[in-house]
């Protein structure tokens, strides 16, 4: 079920979640601040709802849906609005598995496409990477 | 085709040249201009220095028919009027009176100063190839490479200090044997403190620089959309096909977690022995041809 946050609740499980992500997860000094930036760009997003209270926490899928296209409004890549969501859903995860939310979706179950570029096996053809490294040590000899 | 660093190093090894020629043989100004590259051999003879032969291999690179061993940029015969001028910069470059600009008038301090020059002017070059290479061999995120600073090298150890990284911990890296020699050369240059790389204002490169640099190598050799990032995940590929253990690859990565170099790496690997398996696989006697 979705279910709604007061903004005072809210401030106690984010400090929650913060010290979870660090204990149970392992997260470093750097995954927690970004996580606490996608959150605060979440809540920025939630702040400009008017049907929602002021301070009024909500996560659902239409949420989601809406605040992809907020970021997307604000200009934001593809690649950026998947990173923020990465946090988002990294709090939604937390709130179903402590606190009985519903379950966190994907982006694509939630409806969104994202276009990722991002491919860690996109590795340079042997040919080329051969050339390139050929050019360098070429040069590195004339460093005299 | 030469790069904008490379331009640069190419006209001041062609000032230097001639100006080296013109005190210590007997030829004018205007008749040097007029030699052409069959005549490099005979020339080198008055060098007591590397400065032709640096001069000529950066002359090798332009892409030009023309036979002058001395030409413009763009491969034209160079005209003593130009070539008094440009000498003229470089002497206000280097803080140095501007006259007399002749070759045989100037004075010894004069030339020195201009012979002082050759590591400014060939710095960017430098930078570019050795940030090419930290990315390349070592497989240093760019964030890491712009951020060395000479006092991060250490050539007893033969490590790489890396106080800023992804995991906000510091690092130590081994440094290849083929890095150490041109590093120390260009690191006997800095102090202690100085950037590795800086821009042509002085300021300390960005992670921006390192991309540039590395896209004007590509482009020197033709290439595309060659990268950093790229780089870095292709020295992984290569030492997984190389059959490097994982851990090792994990080391030289410095992943926090082995289990990251496994998701990025390890399908290569599995498909290469699942390649092998099934090679050999014939499950009817007569293959198909």
């Amino acid at each position: 079920m979705s279910k709604s946050i007061n903004s005072e609740q809210l401030k106690d499980l984010l400090s929650e979640f913060f010290t979870y992500l660090k204990g149970v997860r392992a997260a470093t000094d750097a995954t927690v601040a970004a996580y606490r930036h996608d959150l605060d760009m979440y809540l920025e997003y939630l702040q400009s709802k008017p049907e929602l209270a002021s301070g009024e926490f909500l996560i659902n899928e239409r949420t989601i849906r809406g605040f992809v296209a907020f970021l997307r409004a604000r200009g934001n890549a593809d690649s950026t609005v998947q990173r923020r969501l990465d946090g988002v859903n990294a709090f939604w995860k937390f709130l179903h598995l402590e606190y009985d939310f519903n379950a966190p979706k994907s982006a694509r179950d939630c409806g969104i496409r994202l276009k990722n570029k991002r491919n860690p096996s996109a590795n340079i053809p042997r040919a080329e990477y051969q050339l390139f490294m050929e050019t360098v040590y070429a040069d590195l000899r004339k460093i005299q | 085709m030469l790069t904008y660093e490379k331009s640069n190093e190419f006209r001041y090894f062609r000032e230097l040249s001639i100006v080296w020629l013109t005190r210590n043989s007997k030829f004018p100004v205007q008749q040097i201009l007029q030699k052409k590259l069959s005549d490099f051999t005979e020339l080198n003879k008055f060098f007591t220095n590397d400065l032709l032969t640096t001069y000529k291999g950066l002359r090798d690179q332009l892409e030009t028919d023309e036979p002058w061993l001395f030409p413009t940029d763009d491969g034209k015969l160079y005209m003593p009027g130009k070539f008094a001028q440009n000498i003229q910069r470089l002497l206000e470059k280097a803080d140095m009176p501007s006259k007399p600009n002749h070759p045989v008038k100037m004075s010894q301090a004069q030339v020195e100063a201009l012979l002082g020059l050759r590591f400014s002017l060939q710095r960017p070059v430098y930078q570019q190839t050795i940030a090419g290479a930290l990315l390349g061999l070592q497989a240093m995120r760019a964030e890491e490479v712009a951020g060395l600073r000479k006092k991060d090298i250490d050539f007893e150890s033969l490590t790489i200090f890396l106080e800023d990284t992804k995991s906000q911990e510091p690092q130590y890296l081994p440094l290849h044997p083929d890095l150490v020699k041109p590093l120390s050369i260009y690191l006997a240059r800095l102090k202690p403190n100085d950037p590795l790389f800086v821009t042509s204002t002085g300021s300390q490169w960005d992670r921006k620089d390192v991309h540039q640099a590395v896209g004007k190598i590509a482009s020197q050799c033709g290439l595309e959309n060659i990268n950093p990032r790229r780089l870095r995940s292709t020295v992984g590929h290569e030492m997984m096909s190389g059959g490097v253990p994982l851990n090792g690859i994990s080391l030289v990565l410095r992943h926090s977690d082995e289990a990251t170099t496994a998701r990025h790496y390890l399908h290569l690997r599995d498909i290469a022995d699942a390649r092998r398996v099934i090679n050999q696989f014939r499950p009817v006697a007569t293959p198909v041809e």
